[in-house]
């Protein structure tokens, strides 16, 4: 009988897991394995920040226009696989919430693990709930008390989620370290003013259902701007590269950084290559997929330096592998394309980026939470309170070039908050649900220039609908569809409407 | 034939003589008696090695009738033979080779059998030798066509593909491969020289497999290799050489046609089209310079060679033979090379003991490539990539779609490999070693008991090494190079203990059957990938010179051990009466300790109403029904460990500030202890029927039940898994019908054999109650934008579930009046869109709209074969036909449709819609698709993928034999030529129906015609 019990090799199983130090600290590892995963933050989330008028999908594609027309089943490839994906981060999660606390290994070790454990449950809800709940309902906690249920239920209301996350968020931020203490190999993973910066981020939501977490807003980016760890803008006074240089590879972990996508040229976030024109002129392979409209480029004051380090245009000069050119395009339907993740590209390939196109990684690691965050959130939430916000706005106006402003109103917010955050996952099109401004917006078409001979940079155009107006309901489309399968497969209730 | 006489006239009269078979090859081991007139044996002996035998004791003037047996020829009798004094003279005598199929022994598990007395289905290739002269190379191409039931469905023409054989449909979603066993032992080693085969048996009910238990599911292939007989060495020595090519290809687009095609596309679209059209600005890009489909296919050569030599004594019988079979693909640089070696030898160390061994090594290397991916399959981006680029650029290296000085009309032209250097450029080696042996020892205990003991190996080594350099060149341009190297072990023994009693008493047959049966395997591999080689000259294409190797290597390990015991019982009375009786207990290691051991039970019997006494039909020379049911476990489908499975892990994860990857660990699938074994069912009820001994009808109804099917399901996503539990999810039923007609005569000069079969199956999925879903839904994709397959109940397996189509809108108003109370349908679509069909009327084209239509998996499958035998010459023909058959033709999602990144056209868009071209089925050229015409998984892609084709025509002719006194032997030879695929109807519109599996088809590698001419010379 012995003769065919076999144990697995080579292979860890869970039965003979969570022994050592090392183990933990795997197990955290794989909590943020999802930042090389194309459907997630490597670039899949972008599908649904392209729902926003900052930009136009640049191909022909069915799936990806039907999500953004507000027409999609959520069983498009694009977009089928986030919703479960973000629940792997809550269960790798969880299974450290179970077994590390009882594990005998470095104290400090240990409390950091925790501490990523709590902090990423609390992130993989925070998405959820910005993407799928709303009031009437949440997503299904699964915690460490419940995981190894067979059903899971919606919550009622989104808000006992967010109950969730707040402790989470408070017990990270309990647990883990500053981010200045974190040695060149471990930056990166979650740290103290990430967990205050996502609970801040937590209540803006929260607030949409409970006027009074406004005053939490405030409090928590007061807590990151006080952590001791130097949160701040890269300010040098040099307007016209300041702004443009958070995007730098050398600032991945300035002291704007706050949460970002890791990257490298390995692996990682390829949302740089994605947004690079489509084939790279014949050098790289760039796959040009989101074009910012002429609408963003014409929302910019005029002399806002964030302007030209956001949006290249045609005749614009920019540096790409070591070579000066002019930026023109027959690809671009807007004849724009954004330059905010181009500076992996002004090197020759080998420095920054990954050789293989197909999978098209750099060394830049794209923001999920800067320090302008934090200043606009804190900016909204005491307008909110009808109070004067003029303070933290003007930090990010005078850092773009721009003069200071006062008596700062909700509308100068929103302007700035397009201005900073255009083609980042920070995600205009929540901003503009958030606000009630979606409808509007989308009933607008989606305009470009039309360059008479593409190939040129000094080609004159002319103005040209690229993307016809959409039908957003706000009543339905506040949320996406969560994957029919997904539905399927849990007995849970879709969102309303879709 | 013939025979001279001459006997002696004393009382001690004595025959001498000397037996052949047809070719003149002595017979040794023939049985010679001599009759008297009452039917007494007067005399019998045995040939010796050289055919030679001496009947003495015989009466002079006295008539006797001399008889001549073996096994496998046909009796031969003389009649009236009188003895005459005098021993100067003697007989030759000609023996024919076993043609009847009646008293054909057929190999059934750890036994053999009368064809006559089986009680199962069990059918057997036919024509063996001719079919394997055919240039193909492997066993399963060998049966298609020629047995009913078996369908073998072609992987197409690449060279490291195989086909897939299905025995009696679809039975699981999982793998199910039939399992071959060669001369008595299961065998999972590398391929099979057809040159070493004697006969082919394939098992098709359960009954017959069920002694193959739990890796038989899905049937036995049973395989013969030839055996030395008792003479002198004998040289058989068969060579080949043949030439293929493709047909049917389809063209793309020239350079101006192309740019045209894009302008129009755009105009359509209301966008500008893109300068590198533009004839002004880039007068280049109309200059058409290359036909890639040219370049890219060749006319392939096939070399086979065959060498075998064999022998023995009375005690000891011996064949070795080295084959070699080398094959160049259609597309260039694909191939594939084989040798192979097998030596074979029997030993009675005394009248009861019996050992022998069975050694078979094979080195193969093949090289194929990818054809079946939308992005990088090389026959698509032959059509993809721009007619004005040259293949080299004056440099002599691979030229991208538009050289670099004008570079700024890359755009135009998408992103595209060069097909060329697709095939060329990579640097691939990877030889699969194997060798696979079993020495076994038999002991006849007492009269009709033997024991026999076979110990097995199979030993597998699998190197794969592949450099790709650096693709400067525009279009998919790949700045660094690569090296992937992988070494891969396989070891497996396989222990049996079989001790087998067979006994007559009377009427009554006994044969009864106990085996013991252990075996183990143990894999490991890892894998490494290195880059930023400094050169690349192939001398320093090895690890240790790699610039760096940023993702850890990988490894891969399992063991795997079952174990099995086996009982069968079978009885036969008065030769009317048959029953047999088995059942099989097997254990293994891949489920959890409390499920790992089941059993498997089967029964069948035969009624031979021919044998009954009241039976009296002369022209009737057998009537037999049969029936059987049994039931076999498909261990194939199970995973290693899926009771426990380990948890994943990588070193993936970018963190740090150091371009570092950390490792992690996570649980990713669900484990399911309560696994159990997906089983089949099988019963069978069969007739076999033999007129006037040359016409052999057998007819087969059968049911097989696949109960239990394994698969993995969903999770739930809250569960936060990527995969949940591999579990028992439902049953699967197939239903069929199989006829199998054989004629064999004489006329004259003239030789004919015949042989048609047909087959019906009916796949239908019964239930999923234990899965997440109500359908399962298939990744098979073209783009992941077209997903067109489903499993769903009351459908077949892998059905197509399509939106279906109705033509194109030919004008506005059209568009207009096709709406659904006043919601229009397709509000999106313009004048040379696809209409569809809004099958559930809510006025809308999406999701919800789709119907079942179909699956690539042929209902009805027929072939045909003929042999005719003209004094030396003979001419054989094979045919083999599908029907019920869809395959969606994927290809045209990029081939036909502007949409997409630029790329080259197929050139029958010519022929798309336009206003002046208004019957066209193929949608109007745009550069924008917002009627989803192409994003759309409709019917439109469906096409029948059915298809009659001529196999194989082969025409011979047998030198006549002339003795070669000095060397005492005879020389016989054959030169032949064949054509393999020479003629095919079918109506679909891709380059070959044969297109794989599932049926998915972007361009996929094709059949060949195969024209070759033989030689085969024995001596």
């Amino acid at each position: 009988e012995s003769f065919t019990d076999l144990t697995p090799k080579g292979s860890v199983t869970s039965g003979n897991y969570w022994s050592t130090e090392s183990d933990a600290v795997s197990a955290a590892n794989g909590l943020y394995e999802h930042w090389r995963d194309d459907s997630m933050f490597g670039r899949g989330l972008f599908w649904f920040v392209n729902a926003s008028d900052d930009m136009v999908t640049g191909r022909t594609d069915a799936g990806s226009a039907a999500v953004r027309d507000f027409v999609a089943t959520g069983n498009e490839s694009r977009v089928n696989s986030m919703y479960k994906k973000f629940y792997q981060i809550i269960q790798r999660a969880n299974s450290i919430l179970v077994n590390v606390p009882d594990m005998a290994i470095n104290e400090e070790v240990k409390r950091r693990v925790l501490g990523e454990a709590y902090f990423m449950r609390a992130y993989a809800y925070f998405y959820l709930t910005q993407y799928y709940g709303d009031h009437r309902a949440g997503l299904p906690i699964v915690t460490e008390a419940n995981m190894n249920e067979a059903r899971f239920a919606r919550p009622t209301h989104v808000s006992e989620n967010y109950q969730q996350m707040e402790q989470d968020l408070l017990a990270a931020a309990e647990l883990l370290p500053l981010v200045t203490t974190y040695g060149a190999n471990d930056l990166g993973r979650a740290h103290r003013d990430a967990a205050y910066a996502y609970l801040a981020k937590m209540y803006l939501h929260w607030a949409r259902y409970d006027a009074s977490k406004w005053a939490e807003v405030v409090r928590y980016c007061d807590m990151v701007t006080n952590s001791g760890s130097g949160r701040a803008l890269i300010n040098t006074g040099n307007p016209q590269e300041d702004f443009a240089s958070v995007f730098y590879v050398e600032n991945n972990f300035s002291s704007e950084y706050i949460f970002s996508v890791v990257s490298n040229t390995v692996r990682g976030c390829i949302l740089p290559a994605v947004l690079f024109e489509n084939t790279g002129y014949g050098l790289y392979n760039g796959w040009g997929y989101f074009h910012p409209t002429l609408e963003l480029y014409n929302h910019f004051e005029a002399g806002d330096h964030r302007k030209k380090a956001t949006i290249l245009e045609f005749g614009d000069t920019f540096t790409l592998f070591g070579e000066e050119r002019k930026y023109y395009s027959s690809n671009s339907w807007t004849g724009f394309q954004f330059n905010k993740y181009m500076q992996p590209f002004r090197f020759p390939q080998e420095v920054h980026l990954n050789p293989n196109g197909d999978y098209p990684t750099s060394n830049l690691s794209v923001p999920l939470v800067r320090y302008a965050d934090i200043l606009l959130m804190k900016a909204e939430a005491l307008i909110m309170q009808n109070q004067n916000a003029d303070a933290p706005i003007n930090q990010i106006r005078n850092r773009a070039g721009l003069p200071s402003i006062t008596g700062a109103t909700l509308a100068d917010l929103k302007r700035e908050r397009r201005s900073e955050f255009a083609a980042e996952y920070t995600d205009r099109h929540v901003d503009l649900v958030r606000w009630g401004d979606a409808q509007e917006a989308y009933s607008k078409p989606a305009t470009g220039r039309q360059h008479a001979n593409r190939d040129n940079p000094n080609s004159p155009y002319t103005v040209t609908e690229v993307w016809p107006a959409r039908n957003f309901n706000p009543a339905i489309h506040h949320v996406w569809p969560i994957p029919p399968a997904d539905i399927t497969n849990s007995g849970i209730s879709q969102n309303e409407g879709w | 034939l013939f025979a001279t006489i001459s006997a002696s006239a004393q009382n001690g009269g004595q025959v001498r003589g000397t037996v052949m078979d047809n070719s003149g090859m002595p017979l040794s081991g023939v049985t010679v008696a001599a009759l008297g007139a009452d039917g007494t044996q007067a005399a019998t002996t045995a040939t010796n090695a050289d055919g030679m035998f001496v009947l003495q004791g015989l009466q002079t003037g006295t008539n006797y009738t001399i008889r001549f047996s073996l096994i496998g020829y046909e009796v031969h009798e003389m009649a009236d033979f009188t003895v005459r004094p005098g021993d100067n003279n003697s007989i030759l005598v000609r023996m024919a080779e076993q043609t009847s199929a009646l008293d054909e022994v057929v190999v059934i598990g750890y036994g053999e059998r009368q064809r006559e007395d089986l009680t199962t289905a069990i059918a057997s290739l036919p024509n063996v030798a001719t079919n394997v002269a055919r240039p193909l190379t492997n066993v399963s191409d060998i049966l298609q066509g020629n047995i009913a039931g078996v369908t073998v469905v072609s992987g197409g023409g690449d060279p490291s593909s195989s086909p897939r054989v299905l025995i009696r449909g679809m039975g699981t979603l999982g793998s199910e491969q039939p399992l071959y066993v060669v001369d008595g032992v299961p065998y999972y080693g590398g391929p099979i020289n057809p040159n070493d085969i004697e006969r082919v048996d394939v098992m098709k009910d359960a009954a017959s497999a069920a002694i193959y238990g739990a890796q038989a599911a899905s049937g036995v292939i049973v395989i013969t290799t030839k055996s030395g007989k008792i003479g002198k060495p004998r040289f058989a020595v068969d060579l080949y050489q043949g030439w293929h090519q493709a047909s049917n290809l389809p063209a793309s687009l020239n350079a101006a046609q192309y740019a045209q095609a894009y302008i129009d596309a755009s105009a359509h679209a209301g966008v500008v089209p893109a300068d590198g059209h533009n004839a002004e600005l880039n007068p280049w890009g109309q200059v058409t310079r290359t036909n890639w489909m040219d370049e890219i296919f060749q006319t392939g050569s096939i070399t086979n060679l065959n060498l075998q030599v064999s022998g023995g004594t009375e005690h000891a019988r011996y064949s070795s033979s080295f084959g070699y079979h080398d094959k160049d693909g259609l597309l260039i640089n694909t191939n594939y090379k084989r040798f192979a070696y097998r030596l074979k030898s029997e030993f009675d160390l005394s009248d009861r003991i019996t050992v022998g061994q069975n050694f078979y090594v094979n080195q193969m290397q093949s090289r194929g490539i990818n054809t079946s991916s939308s992005y990088s399959g090389a026959i698509i981006n032959a059509i993809y990539m721009n007619p004005a680029a040259p293949v080299y650029d004056e440099n002599g290296r691979f030229h991208g779609t538009v050289p670099f000085d004008l570079a700024q009309f890359s755009a135009a032209y998408g992103d595209t490999y060069n097909p060329v250097a697709l095939l060329k450029r990579p640097n691939i080696s990877n030889p699969a070693l194997n060798l696979n042996g079993n020495v076994f020892g038999k002991l006849e205990i007492i009269d009709g008991l033997t024991f026999k003991s076979n110990f097995a190996i199979d030993l597998n080594r699998y190197s794969y090494k592949r450099f790709d350099p650096i693709a400067p060149e525009i279009g998919r341009p790949s700045s660094e190079n690569y090296l992937n190297q992988t070494e891969s072990r396989t070891n497996r023994w396989i222990w049996d203990q079989q001790l087998n009693y067979h006994k007559r008493f009377g009427s009554h047959g006994l044969d009864v059957l106990a085996v013991y049966s252990a075996q183990k395997t143990a894999y490991e591999s890892f894998s490494v990938e290195a880059r930023g080689f400094e050169r690349e000259d192939d001398w320093y294409q090895y690890i240790g010179n790699a610039g760096s190797t940023p993702n850890l290597p990988a490894s891969g390990v399992y063991e795997d051990a079952l174990t099995s015991a086996i009982g069968r019982v079978s009885y036969d009375f008065n030769d009317r009466y048959f029953v047999s009786a088995s059942i099989r207990q097997d254990r293994t290691s891949r489920l959890a300790k409390e499920n790992q051991s089941d059993v498997f039970p089967a029964v069948s019997g035969a009624w031979k109403i021919s044998s009954e006494p009241f039976f009296n039909l002369p022209a009737v020379d057998l009537l037999k029904v049969r029936a059987s049911w049994g039931q076999i476990g498909n261990i194939q489908s199970v995973g290693y460990y899926a009771y426990n499975i380990p948890l994943s892990t990588g070193t993936v994860t970018p963190i740090g500030n150091s371009g570092q990857l950390v490792r992690h660990f996570a649980l990713t699938q669900q484990s399911n202890p309560n696994l159990l074994w997906e089983t089949s069912e099988t019963f069978d009820i069969g007739l076999d029927i033999t007129l006037f001994n040359r016409l052999n009808i057998t007819a087969d109804y059968y049911t097989k039940k696949t109960l239990g099917l394994i698969q993995t399901n969903d999770a739930d996503p809250h569960v936060g898994v990527n995969q949940g539990p591999t579990m028992n999810v439902g049953d699967v039923s197939n239903r069929g019908f199989e006829v199998t007609a054989g004629y064999e005569g004489q006329f004259g000069n003239w030789k004919l054999a015949a042989t048609g079969n047909v087959q019906v199956n009916r796949n239908e999925l019964l239930n999923l109650n234990g899965y997440s879903n109500d359908f399962i839904q298939h990744g098979d994709n073209v783009r992941s934008v077209l997903l067109p397959y489903r499993s769903e109940p009351g459908q077949p397996l892998y059905s197509y579930y399509l939106i279906q189509s109705a033509g194109i809108f030919n004008s506005e108003e059209e568009i207009q009046n096709h709406r659904q109370g006043d919601r229009l349908i397709q509000p999106n679509a313009r004048p040379g869109d696809l209409r569809f069909v809004d099958q559930n009327g809510d006025g809308q084209i999406n999701d919800e709209d789709r119907v079942f239509m179909g699956s690539a998996i042929p209902d009805f499958t027929y072939g045909f074969s003929l042999q005719l035998e003209y004094k030396n010459f003979d001419l054989s023909m094979l045919t083999y036909g599908v029907a019920g058959v869809k395959l969606f033709n994927g290809y045209k999602y990029t081939a036909y449709n502007a949409g997409l990144q630029g790329y080259n056209l197929d050139s029958r868009v010519l022929n798309a819609w336009r206003p002046d071209n208004t019957g066209s089925t193929i949608p109007v050229l745009s550069r924008q698709d917002p009627n989803a015409n192409f994003g759309t998984a409709s019917d439109w892609y469906l096409e029948s993928g059915d298809y009659f084709r001529i196999k194989n025509i082969a025409l011979g002719y047998t030198l006549p034999g002339r003795l070669l006194s000095r060397i005492g032997s005879q020389l016989r030879s054959r030169i032949y030529v064949s054509a393999e695929n020479p003629w095919t109807i079918t109506s679909y519109s891709g380059i070959d129906p044969e297109v794989g599996s599932t049926g998915l088809d972007v361009g996929n590698y094709p059949l060949p015609k195969t024209y070759t001419i033989g030689l085969s010379v024995n001596f």
